[in-house]
């Protein structure tokens, strides 16, 4: 089958009804600085110590970079690429889509995550679990 | 040799995770225009510049990356010839009944040594919204977002670079206009249908049929430039640039979509004829062929793909 239908999402927005500001005011770092008051943030921390602080709503990945730390590979921080995948040894999160190549479904119960598409509910213990590359394969 | 037989990219099919912010990214950003939508979710856009109806699409799917590439021919003669030339060589064709994406003929489909699919067609539909023939304005509609003009090339990786660069250059009639060269082999090939300097790219890879780039041309450095500011504004997933390739000499910026698939704007380039010998990168060069003004390549180049 050259093209499986994709899964049934929700119906796709008018982005001609959606104004720039109306993106923005759904980031809670974004409102909590318009507000003036200090961002929620989580203590993400690595099995080896290092640690940094992530704000509410925040993407891991993009904490970590902004804290000047790299633990993990950043590759293309969308969900894609699967240089930034995490164990989550502790804590919790939501999660955004990511690819099922990187992270199936058994791996995201047992705590794999790429580390772009997650933001904490709570402080985390993380371990960096990228996967190694796949070995040569010969095609027909 | 005038332009015959394959004439250039035509379009490509990227999957990706979420195609609300997809459309946001390639629409409002990119500057794409969309032309419609089929029932199975597919939704078809074009760059402001080209005649033809569509030449980029997107998927939503449980993962990112390419699901196809194809190249537009002169004539059913030629897709006819070309697919007795694939199975001559040994490669399977199978075809794609017209219709099966709107507005587009039959296609001849194929797997190429790397992973990837191909697809050959002939015949598709002027786009509604073409650029003007009689006493033509320069659009019809002022360019949005960073101006995307067309789709232009993409760069794949995946095993049996040889295997791919035989089947190119001998049954697709394609021209090898730069490659690496390593103590081990090729590295990368770029390839020219042409008289632009790559319609197609291949970096060898283990893992067979990734997707490592689809390219946008722009008129101008300047409106690299102005690319520039559009994805610092938006916070846009940016991997390197603005900078210039030495291979292809093109002006360029690599970001990501908001799945992970890597784009390019591009501008400049030079101009290929089928007589000009193959220029070749040693090993120790590559970084500056890569990214010229850096000279190395970043960690990304050779790793991160969908």
């Amino acid at each position: 089958m050259m093209h499986p239908v994709s899964e049934r999402r929700p119906a796709i927005t008018d982005r001609t009804k959606l104004a720039p500001m109306e993106t923005l005011k759904k980031d809670p770092a974004f409102m909590a600085d318009a507000a003036g008051t200090a961002p929620k943030t989580y203590r993400i921390t690595f099995e080896s110590g290092d640690s940094f602080d992530c704000r509410e709503g925040e993407k891991v990945l993009a904490a970590m970079e902004r804290a000047r730390l790299r633990k993990i590979q950043v590759g293309c921080r969308g969900g894609g690429c699967g240089a930034c995948r995490v164990q989550i040894l502790q804590g919790d999160c939501d999660r955004l889509r990511m690819g099922k190549n990187h992270v199936d479904d058994a791996e995201a119960a047992a705590g794999f995550a790429l580390s772009c598409r997650i933001t904490p509910t709570s402080d985390m213990v993380l371990r960096n679990a990228v996967k190694t590359p796949v070995p040569r394969q010969k095609c027909a | 040799m005038a332009l015959k037989g394959i004439l250039r990219p035509g379009f490509i099919q990227l999957r990706v995770l979420d195609m609300d912010e997809a459309l946001t990214h390639y629409i409002d950003r990119v500057g794409l225009n969309e032309v419609s939508r089929s029932d199975d979710g597919r939704v078809f856009l074009k760059g402001w510049d080209e005649f033809d109806r569509h030449s980029f699409i997107l998927r939503e799917a449980d993962q990112a990356g390419i699901d196809l590439m194809a190249f537009k021919v002169d004539s059913d003669a030629s897709l006819n010839d070309f697919t007795r030339r694939l199975n001559a060589y040994g490669v399977a064709t199978d075809e794609v009944p017209a219709g099966e994406q709107p507005g587009v003929g039959r296609r001849i489909g194929f797997t190429i040594p790397s992973g990837h699919r191909i697809e050959l067609y002939a015949d598709i539909e002027m786009s509604e919204t073409h650029p003007a023939i009689e006493n033509p304005m320069i659009w019809p509609v002022e360019p949005r977002g960073m101006k995307a003009t067309r789709f232009d090339h993409a760069l794949l990786y995946g095993p049996n670079l040889n295997e791919v660069l035989d089947l190119f250059t001998n049954v697709l009639d394609f021209s090898l206009a730069e490659y690496v060269d390593t103590p081990d082999g090729k590295l990368a090939i770029w390839l020219t249908v042409s008289n632009k300097a790559h319609d197609i790219a291949f970096v060898n890879h283990a893992e067979p049929g990734k997707f490592h780039h689809a390219a946008f041309f722009l008129e101008s450095w300047n409106d690299v430039g102005h690319a520039a500011d559009i994805m610092t504004h938006y916070n846009i997933s940016r991997d390197v640039g603005p900078t210039r390739h030495g291979i292809t000499r093109g002006q360029t910026i690599y970001f990501f979509d908001p799945s992970g698939n890597r784009n390019e704007v591009y501008a400049g380039g030079y101009t290929y004829y089928p007589d000009n010998p193959t220029r070749r990168w040693s090993a120790d060069q590559v970084g500056r062929g890569i990214f010229y003004y850096e000279g190395e390549l970043n960690e990304a180049f050779l790793s991160v793909v969908t």
